[in-house]
């Protein structure tokens, strides 16, 4: 066996991912693990609180943990805290900015007790939903934790494909179906007035304007056109380019 | 990165590691790895060997086993590679645990520097300090009175 020596400089690398109580007790193996966990700043930036510790943090403790990130905290989860006050926790929010919006959608969850089960929102009808009332959409907190990109995001399931799972900016979506449209293949989706997505087969269905072929939104129907005669329309682009070219004649 | 699947699955790239030691590897295998994603996009040659300079040739093979894995992983269910990954990590001793940690920190692989790390903190979980010297053969350094010092800094976390 070899002789006992400094730890593997690998073992520092290990020391972010363990829980709270193993990591603290860490210090007391070494002299360079105590001061490695005394004063770098990159092992204290997530901080998860769970049991057995819960119960024992206070708001003067989690004051003192906390500014070992020097104002640099990314994640702060006080799962089942209850000697937290709302104030111990507003301080600790107010002195690391960098607490992004996911970490405190971690404490609004670990505060709400019970969260009913979330059932697949669809992009185009969370849009026509009648202003997106708590009743349709049955949830507590509206946004979640995008799989994709791990942002707070609103996030959207597919109709089609049940593990396409993720904010619009991740995954984009057909704007009359919900199904999700390839970003690269742009013969995935149509070309429409208002630049928005439509996947392939709803463009094919959709009317068009006469002079530029290109389909205008059900969506924004009320705000750009009037009815539809039989005859068909002309987009609003157009209108305006054959007005421009009257008057240069 | 006008780039598609088809044009970089046919791509062969070299990788070359510290100890001379040459690997021919699939481009999409050598892209799950960050450093080398972005090395080979300011490579005028894709044909001259990428020199990984930190990484033996015994831990870059290792390396490769995992990333040819993950790159296709379509075959696989999201379980079935999960019980590969644990078996991958559970086959390696503690050293070569430590050198594939610091080539994955190197490499920027996220998936198994997180496999890695997390494989080498259950090592640690639930045992004593005493035990976690043992095991990781690291020497106590401190004096009694240090010792005792630091015992009594976070008493919060300890007591029962």
């Amino acid at each position: 066996m070899e002789v006992a020596g400094p730890p593997h400089q690998a073992l520092y690398f290990v020391l972010a991912y363990l829980p709270l109580q193993q990591f603290l007790q860490m210090s007391q193996l070494c002299k360079s693990l105590r001061d490695s966990i005394r004063d770098d700043v990159l092992v204290w930036l997530n901080l998860v609180v769970e049991k057995p510790l819960s119960r024992r943090l206070t708001d003067r403790i989690l004051m003192n943990i906390t500014s070992k990130a020097h104002g640099r905290l990314r994640t702060l989860a006080l799962l089942n805290c209850f000697k937290i006050t709302d104030d111990g926790l507003l301080k600790v929010v107010i002195a690391n900015p960098l607490l992004t919006k996911k970490e405190h959608l971690l404490i609004l969850e670990s505060c709400i007790t019970k969260t009913p089960e979330n059932k697949p929102r669809f992009y185009h009808k969370y849009w026509s939903s009648s202003f997106r009332s708590i009743d349709e959409d049955a949830r507590m907190i509206d946004v979640e934790v995008c799989p994709k990109c791990e942002e707070v995001k609103l996030v959207f399931h597919c109709p089609k494909e049940t593990e396409c799972i993720g904010c619009i900016q991740c995954i984009l979506r057909c704007e009359v179906c919900g199904r999700c449209v390839s970003d690269e293949d742009e013969d995935d989706q149509g070309e429409t007035i208002c630049n928005d997505v439509v996947c392939l087969d709803c463009w094919l269905r959709l009317p068009k304007c006469n002079h530029c072929n290109k389909p205008f939104f059900p969506r924004h129907a009320d705000e750009q056109l009037g009815p539809l005669g039989s005859l068909g329309f002309v987009c609003e682009v157009c209108q305006a380019k054959s007005l421009t070219q009257h008057g240069q004649e | 990165m006008a780039s598609t699947s088809t044009s970089t699955l046919s791509r062969k790239l070299i990788l070359k590691s510290s100890d001379g030691e040459k690997f021919e590897v699939d481009e999409n295998v050598a892209m799950q790895s960050q450093t080398i994603k972005h090395m080979i996009e300011d490579l005028d040659d894709i044909n001259s060997p990428i020199p990984v300079s930190i990484v033996t040739g015994t831990i870059l093979s290792k390396v490769i086993e995992y990333c040819k894995k993950h790159a296709t992983e379509d075959s696989d269910s999201d379980e079935q590679l999960k019980q590969w990954d644990k078996e991958y990590a559970n086959n390696m001793d503690l050293n070569t645990l430590y050198y594939l940690l610091l080539a994955a920190n190197y490499m920027e692989i996220k998936g198994l520097l997180e496999l890695i790390t997390q494989c080498v903190a259950d090592m640690i979980k639930g045992k004593s300090p005493e035990e976690i010297r043992a095991h990781f053969n690291i020497k106590n350094d401190f004096t009694p009175q240090e010792e005792a010092n630091i015992r009594n800094e976070n008493p919060w976390a300890f007591e029962n």
